[in-house]
């Protein structure tokens, strides 16, 4: 299975997600996204962040924050992933 | 003490006469012995009655002696004595004399007293004898105003009474209720012109301050926002102008703007002008196995608990 089947939804999550930051008052220390699909045929969208100690990573992580960004994107579900570095983990295809 | 002195002198004469008549009976160194070698007892009785007499005389004369020395003593003790009561008579003397003038200063007082207090009364019994007097002459004097008064009222009465009212004084008087009435009704006028127009001037400057304060307030509330936003702008810069409503900065062409680094991080990296660049990784790759690994466990995780 390809991954590119879902690389227009993964643009269109990729080029609102600044702005939803933004509106949670976040600056968006975004450094890259990465889409993949899995062998059951998830696809996850993940959004890089650089975040220091010095801006609070916590603010990142809050479930309002997460609610808040899965409600912007239409409902689609999305989790944090904070282990060696966070990111934000976007599963653009449904659960499998 | 000079009674016991006696009695001791007495005691003393007695103790040697007796003595006296033992050594002419018993001592052998008497002229009686030598009576025995003279056949003269009447001459040396007399003798001895002369010893006698004279030794009697010598002890008469020690006791008159100390006689005289007792009553010397009684006599010393008594000037003692004396001089003691005198001083004390002297002292008793003196608290009797200071005590004397005690009782005549205070007499002296009660004197002074008494003679004040007959001053004081006197001068309140002249002084209501005065006032007494006076308002006697007051009532005199009030009763003749009164009278005079009476007097006057009664001849006005019967002036009015003896000479019919004129035309002159009733249009005098008439002019004067007139006067009066007009006076009264000029400052009715004054006053109902006045008290509104105080109302009305007062609600004038009421209301004008409120204008003003309300254009004022619209005038300068922009600049007063303006500064409250940005407090922190204006410090090292030149003061802003209001024209027209409009806040103006002359010198805004001198400032300049310093633009910050661009923040890789703020800008995604795009594929073109409008689409982020999004990196397409295989799942076997081992830092992309542990990001899916953790993000499912979230997801499961979020599911229970939405569930």
């Amino acid at each position: 299975m390809s991954a590119n089947r879902y690389l227009p939804a993964a643009r269109n999550v990729a080029q609102a997600f600044p702005g939803i930051l933004a509106q949670l008052g976040l600056k968006p220390f975004i450094s890259r996204f990465v889409l993949t699909e899995t062998e059951q045929g998830n696809a996850w969208l993940f959004v890089v962040l650089e975040v220091g100690p010095l801006q609070h990573p916590e603010d990142y992580t809050a479930d309002n924050v997460l609610h808040y960004l899965s409600t912007a994107l239409r409902g689609l579900p999305v989790v944090i992933s904070d282990s060696y570095g966070l990111r934000y983990a976007v599963l653009l295809s449904s659960v499998n | 003490m000079k009674i016991i002195g006696r009695r001791i002198a007495t005691l003393l004469i007695l103790t040697f006469l007796s003595l006296a008549l033992l050594a002419c009976e018993i001592d052998p160194a008497a002229p009686v012995i030598v009576s025995f070698d003279t056949p003269q007892p009447y001459a040396a009785a007399q003798s001895t009655l002369e010893y006698g007499q004279r030794q009697l005389e010598e002890l008469s004369h020690q006791a008159t002696m100390v006689g005289w020395n007792l009553a010397q003593a009684a006599n010393a003790a008594e000037q003692a004595t004396l001089e003691y009561n005198q001083r004390q008579m002297m002292e008793l003397a003196y608290q009797a004399t200071a005590v004397s003038l005690n009782m005549a200063q205070a007499a002296a007082t009660q004197q002074s007293i008494a003679n004040a207090a007959a001053i004081a009364q006197s001068q309140a019994a002249t002084a209501t004898y005065s006032a007494y007097i006076r308002n006697i002459t007051q009532t005199a004097q009030a009763q003749a105003i009164l009278n005079v008064r009476a007097t006057q009222t009664a001849q006005a009465i019967a002036a009015l009474t003896a000479i019919p009212l004129t035309i002159t004084p009733l249009a005098e008087t008439q002019a004067a209720i007139l006067f009066e009435q007009r006076k009264y009704e000029r400052q009715s006028n004054w006053g109902e012109l006045i008290t509104p127009l105080m109302i009305i001037l007062t609600t004038l400057v009421i209301v004008l301050l409120i204008v003003g304060g309300v254009s004022a307030f619209r005038r300068f509330m922009p600049v007063l926002e303006f500064r409250m936003r940005n407090p922190g702008e204006n410090g090292d810069q030149s003061d802003l102008i209001l024209i027209d409503g409009m806040i103006v900065d002359l010198d805004a062409r001198h400032r300049r703007l310093t633009p910050s680094e661009p923040n890789q991080a703020y800008l995604p990296q795009l594929q073109d002008e409008e689409m982020p660049l999004v990196e397409i990784i295989g799942p076997s790759e081992p830092s992309i196995i542990n990001w899916i690994t953790e993000a499912e466990q979230k997801l499961r995780a979020d599911g229970k608990t939405q569930a």
